[in-house]
């Protein structure tokens, strides 16, 4: 047994004579990341990090202390004890839905620390084949996660790799990202620099005057989402700020789209190898994932929770409540409700490959990232930002680099009035937000 | 001390070659977090978060290791094995000054010696009265976070010195009906652990609630190129975000283009224009009188009457590239992370104007107060102020919606045309990110600023 597996049963010896009810979640991961400049591997970082959480119900309240001192079993009881005196009050059902999620083995991925260094080195050797400078990080990521209550405990593992490159060149700076269980580069990315690299060349441009078509990138599709992602939170209904509550059920996207997270399954991955991570089977407050409908073809249809967001809207919960996220959890953060593997999708009539979205624009942009959009949290549909990196369309082809400028969109219009189609295939956008995303193709205004 | 007292033994143990630096930081922090968020209280939640790192720099290789487990000697050893099997970078550290530990200066009201009960009342009252205050009002979010942190430093090179880090923040943001979307309207104040500045802001919220009220029936601006009066909040954070960020060393590195637009003796703004990094003040949240390398701070004039002076503020790595002197910068968020060239306390100096001249003088304009949010990637900046009002003929007018402010940061300075007399010291919750470190605690001191022909496009 691990010394977080011993702090986790001698935490629920401890505190099961001091508090109602108790939860306690113990992490332990290492990382490590290479770093990769120019094409070469030039600083390694690694981490071990081991933390406990213990949340307590005491007389009606809630008291919560976090250490990463896993033998320090009394120092943790008594601060959570403490805390519960001034806490929240505990909500009525503090029990779990009636479910306990079974033990799932450790997941066994291939390679060893060596193995980083090999895919960095890979990553660097793009950039001769490329012919662009290609910085990035490759990551090393193996989690166990402890969980244990009085109904039980639950030890869950996973181990995977994350890819970060970025593409330089002249005018241009195309970013990628993405995960692996393997030592191998997904094709996926290989495929992105040399388009990238055709790219580079290509002369400076401004962008078209109003009314033209806009092609918008997987990133910039996750920046024009987010304040509808971030509506549809728990977080966001019970602060007050989700322009969606109290409005679902309404339409407010085109008829052939819809929003859903879902686990995946182990081993679910596609054949450029860019999936395939594996959700945990419960959540942090111990109910159990489960796929759910976010927007069902235009219609805002459904809220993802924590218990404690569900028991504030009088919902149920949704198996959302993570710290962190499920695939780096962080028990020094609160539980709140987090998305893990959401996707966007349109009807098959509404859908094509990169090059099908591509050809069909005679004028326009595709926006490959946008800055500074994400700052309403919620708040409003409307996304303000500054083009980051864009490219001139002309019939069907790329054919300028754009120079940055600002820009409003709305999704109610973009992905709304405006929607013509979206990408055949999903890709990952962020190493922070797990879900994966389209390209996605708005008509003129 | 925790560690060796500044003794090499444990150095020589892990087996360093004579040409290698190495250093052991260990970290012990308390933290209590503070949530209301809906009907009441959500989270009373306090943490111990201890550990240990050690980074390596040497001919055969570079690696930076990190732990929970308080095992300095263990820590160190996997640095050294990374950079010997992982490791390919050859590193280099500049000399400095070390810093010379000083006595502890007393400020204010320390947080950690007011109890949680105390603190869920008061923070629970503004939670409430920010509720309570119009029925227009759909939530209110209250986020207090205290951390204070001791920090001991040990260096293969002999330097062992022990420190303290503190900081506070507390975030209060009401929201309202505004139809299709929600309007808001914040209180947001910091400092080094000094609980004080968390008493006392019931009017603040009354104002906050009003903002987000009245932001409801606020017309949205038209598009357009405007004069812009900034308030001093604003104005720092604007500094932090582009002249700030373009002289982290760091970012120098390789970037051609940069060092020349950033080269001393460049001018880039008027003469009105001085801007410094300072290692702030005690009871700030910027205050770093010595960095997570050793290194005693010291004000690093970047901007003097509009001319680059000093072009970079460093770390030790980045002063040996480019054969300059440590700055003071190198800062951590904490054991679990490298130090990197980062901002402390940002200083614009005060000019001459006051706000009437400053409001006076626009014909089609908008004084802005304040800010939401800001996002720059050094060459661009877009900026969400708190809240803004038209000026028309030098008078202040009716409250418009959804301003974002946006530019290029090398041109943005040439825009200015006036600095306020009046510089603002105060604190906020607004915190540093940058390659994943995230909140940085750090300070602005900024008088209001003009500036002439802004881009500004409404949401």
């Amino acid at each position: 047994m691990s010394t977080l597996a011993e702090g986790v049963e001698r935490i629920g010896e401890a505190v099961a004579a001091h508090a109602e009810r108790w939860v306690v979640l113990g992490v332990e991961r290492d990382d490590t990341v290479v770093e990769v400049g120019s094409g070469v591997p030039d600083a390694v970082r690694s981490s071990h990090e081991t933390a406990l959480c213990l949340r307590v119900y005491r007389d009606g309240r809630v008291g919560t202390a976090c250490t990463t001192r896993p033998g320090d079993v009394e120092e943790l009881v008594g601060d959570a004890v403490r805390n519960a005196a001034h806490g929240p009050p505990a909500p009525t059902d503090i029990a779990p839905p009636g479910f306990a999620p079974p033990a799932m083995p450790a997941t066994v991925f291939d390679g060893d620390v060596r193995s980083v260094r090999l895919l960095a080195e890979r990553l660097g050797a793009l950039q001769h084949a490329v012919g662009l400078m290609v910085h990035g990080t490759v990551t090393r990521t193996e989690q166990t996660v402890h969980r244990a209550a009085p109904e039980g405990r639950t030890e869950t593992g996973d181990g995977f790799f994350h890819i970060a490159a970025l593409a330089e060149g002249a005018v241009a700076q195309l970013p990628w990202t993405g995960w692996t269980r393997s030592a191998t580069l997904p094709a996926a990315l290989t495929a992105w620099l040399r388009a990238a690299a055709e790219w580079d060349g290509l002369p400076s441009a401004e962008a078209p005057q109003r009314g033209h078509d806009v092609l918008l990138a997987p990133s910039a599709v996750h920046t024009l989402l987010t304040p509808l992602v971030t509506a549809l939170s728990g977080t966001a209904v019970t602060a007050g700020r989700s322009f969606a509550a109290g409005r679902l059920g309404e339409r407010l996207l085109h008829p052939s789209i819809s929003l859903c997270d879902h686990p995946s399954a182990d081993g679910d991955g596609d054949a450029e190898g860019t999936g395939g991570l594996a959700w945990p089977v419960g959540d942090d407050d111990g109910v159990p994932c489960a796929g759910l409908t976010l927007v069902d073809r235009g219609v805002p249809v459904g809220i993802y929770h924590s218990r404690r967001t569900a028991a504030a809207c009088g919902e149920a919960p949704t198996g959302h409540g993570f710290r962190g996220n499920a695939l780096r959890r962080t028990v020094l953060k609160p539980v709140t409700p987090v998305l893990n593997g959401a996707t966007l999708s349109a009807g098959p009539a509404d859908t094509g490959s990169f090059d099908e979205l591509l050809g069909g624009v005679r004028e326009g942009v595709l926006i490959e990232s946008l800055m500074g959009g994400q700052q309403r949290a919620g708040s409003s549909p409307v996304v303000e930002a500054r083009v980051r990196l864009g490219f001139l369309i002309r019939n069907g082809r790329v054919a300028g680099v754009l120079r940055p400028y600002p820009i409003a969109l709305d999704l109610r219009e973009v992905l709304g009035t405006r929607f013509r189609a979206a990408g055949d295939r999903p890709w990952a956008v962020s190493r922070v937000w797990t879900g994966r995303l389209p390209f996605v193709l708005a008509g003129g205004a | 001390m925790l560690l060796t007292d500044g003794s090499p033994a444990a150095f020589r143990v892990a087996g360093l070659r004579a040409a290698d630096y190495a250093e052991i930081r260990v970290e012990r922090a308390r933290m209590t977090d503070l949530v209301w968020r809906g009907d009441g209280l959500e989270s009373s939640v306090t943490s111990r978060d201890e550990g240990c790192c050690a980074r390596v720099i040497g001919p055969a290789g570079s690696s930076f290791a990190s732990s929970t487990v308080l095992d300095a000697a263990a820590v160190l050893r996997r640095a050294k094995r990374d950079a010997s099997a992982l490791g390919a970078a050859t590193g280099r550290l500049a000399g400095h000054r070390p810093y010379r530990e000083e006595p502890v200066v007393e400020f204010g009201e320390p947080a950690e010696r007011v109890g949680v009960a105390e603190k869920t009342e008061l923070l629970g009252s503004y939670h409430a009265m920010a509720l309570a205050a119009h029925p227009s009002v759909t939530g209110a979010l209250v986020y207090y976070r205290e951390r204070v942190a001791d920090v001991e430093l040990v260096t293969s090179e002999g330097t062992g010195i022990g420190y303290r880090r503190r900081d506070l923040t507390l975030q209060i943001t009401v929201y309202a009906d505004g139809g299709a979307a929600r309007t808001a309207g914040s209180v947001s104040v910091g400092s080094g652990g000094d609980f004080s500045v968390v008493r006392d802001l019931a009017a603040r919220v009354e104002s906050a609630v009003a903002t987000a009220v009245d932001l409801r029936d606020a017309p949205v601006l038209e598009a357009g190129t405007y004069d812009v009066v900034c308030d001093g909040p604003l104005s720092g954070i604007w500094a932090h975000e582009t002249i700030g960020h373009l002289a982290e060393a760091d970012h120098h590195l390789g970037d051609a283009g940069l060092q020349r637009s950033l080269a001393a003796g460049c001018r880039l703004g008027p003469p009105v224009l001085t801007i410094t990094d300072h290692p702030g003040r005690p009871g700030a949240r910027g205050f770093v009188p010595v960095d997570d390398e050793g290194t005693g701070g010291e004000p690093v004039a970047l901007l003097r009457e509009g001319v680059v002076a000093r072009p970079r503020l460093h770390d030790r790595s980045t002063a040996a590239a480019f054969g300059e002197t440590p700055t003071g910068n190198a800062r951590a968020l904490s054991f679990r992370h490298p130090p990197l060239p980062r901002l402390r306390t940002i200083a614009i100096a005060p000019g001459a104007a006051s706000e009437e001249e400053l409001i006076g003088g626009v014909g089609r304009g908008l004084l802005a107060r304040g800010v939401l949010g800001g996002q720059t990637d050094r060459a661009g900046f877009t900026f969400m102020p708190a809240e803004c009002r038209e000026i028309r003929d030098g008078e202040v007018g009716r409250l418009v919606r959804g301003v974002v402010l946006s530019g290029e940061v090398l041109g943005a300075f040439e825009a200015i045309d006036a600095v306020g007399g009046e510089q603002w010291r105060g604190d906020t919750s607004a915190s540093c990110g940058k390659q994943g470190q995230h909140p940085l605690p750090v300070s602005s001191w900024a008088p209001p600023l003009r500036l002439r022909g802004i881009r500004v496009h409404p949401g």
